[in-house]
């Protein structure tokens, strides 16, 4: 969480632009991420997350703040946006270019090799169910504790405890296929 | 899980965010209406109304109490004292059948009816001194007869109709 959220929410509701700006510089990354999973295709991604930020500041008076992070407030929104994009979509997406948008360090090759399990991650991610797909990017890779994603998702706290384990049993299967 | 946490590695371009971030902060954020605020944004208006309202209610009850009936404020109990005093008489001075309307047995049966009648026994008794009528000879005489006994005859309308009835 930023530090001195509380105070930049407020300020956001109240209609500061700054205070906006500082939580849209600390969360987009994550909900960037998040709906580059979802979609795997870098101008989409790039247009979801752009529609998930314009909704929270046009709607940013009616945020009333429940107990949860901000965070989940904007995956909430996210998740929709990402629904509603399928909806209207109905197609399936290649990963192809999922390489390309991916940032790494050190030398071409390491980076490549990088890609490359990032790509496989990725489509074994994308091969699972859109529930599934919400407790493992939520839970793992943008640290959630088990309230906060069961928020998101709209389940019980123990509906996502059961949910996170077959999820992984079916990443972990799906992953062992594609080594084999 | 270490396979997972690669894909932390996910990052938007730059030049994207910055894009995005001023293409969103040039918005106005949308306001944002509770009750309370349409209530008091609105609070002229709907006195007003209220007002209107409470007006045609009085105004409407005012005219309605003044159109009320003329009997309103009356004793029932004088207006039946008066309305029996009228004294009301129906005197029927010729009372006329067609001939081929009637058989000659049913008018017969009719004026026998119609002998056996209190008012008529009045009306006859008053008239006894007069001479007997010749009996009809014929069914059409016959016709001619009732029209002239009845014609002195003095029947209320609602006996006259009970008898045309039997």
């Amino acid at each position: 969480m930023i530090e001195n959220e509380q105070k930049l929410i407020e300020e956001a509701v109240e209609g500061g632009r700054e205070a906006f700006g500082a939580l849209y510089d600390f969360y987009h990354t994550r909900i960037y991420r998040y709906v580059f999973v979802k979609v795997s295709r870098k101008e989409e991604a790039e247009d979801l997350t752009h529609q998930v930020f314009l909704s929270a500041w046009q709607s940013i008076r009616r945020y009333k703040h429940q107990g949860y992070p901000f965070s989940g407030w904007l995956y909430e929104i996210a998740r929709n946006k990402v629904i509603d994009f399928y909806r209207s979509h109905k197609t399936e997406l290649s990963i192809d270019l999922v390489g390309e948008h991916l940032t790494d360090e050190g030398s071409a090759v390491t980076a490549l090799a990088g890609m490359m399990e990032r790509d496989a991650v990725i489509a074994a991610v994308r091969n699972l169910k859109p529930l599934y797909q919400d407790v493992i990017l939520l839970r793992f890779v943008d640290d959630l504790s088990l309230k906060e994603t069961a928020k998101i998702v709209g389940k019980s706290e123990g509906a996502i405890k059961v949910i996170q384990h077959r999820a992984i049993q079916d990443l972990k299967n799906t992953l062992r296929t594609e080594e084999a | 899980m270490k396979e997972i946490e690669h894909l932390r590695n996910i990052k938007p371009d730059e030049a994207y965010m910055l894009r995005s971030k001023r293409s969103i902060l040039r918005e106005e954020p949308l306001p944002h209406f509770t009750l309370r605020d349409i209530i008091g944004s609105h609070m002229v208006g709907i006195a007003s109304t209220a007002f209107v309202v409470l007006g045609m209610i009085v105004v409407g009850g005012w005219v309605f109490q003044a159109k009320a009936p003329i009997t309103a404020g009356a004793d029932p109990a004088l207006l039946t004292a008066e309305a029996n005093e009228v004294d009301i008489q129906i005197k029927l001075l010729a009372l006329t059948y067609k001939s081929d309307s009637f058989s000659p047995l049913v008018i017969k049966k009719v004026l026998e009816n119609a002998s056996s009648s209190p008012l008529l026994d009045r009306a006859t008794s008053s008239a006894a001194t007069e001479p007997e009528t010749t009996p009809p000879a014929s069914p059409s005489e016959g016709s001619s007869a009732t029209s002239t006994a009845a014609s002195s005859t003095i029947l209320s309308a609602d006996e006259i109709l009970d008898n045309l009835s039997k």
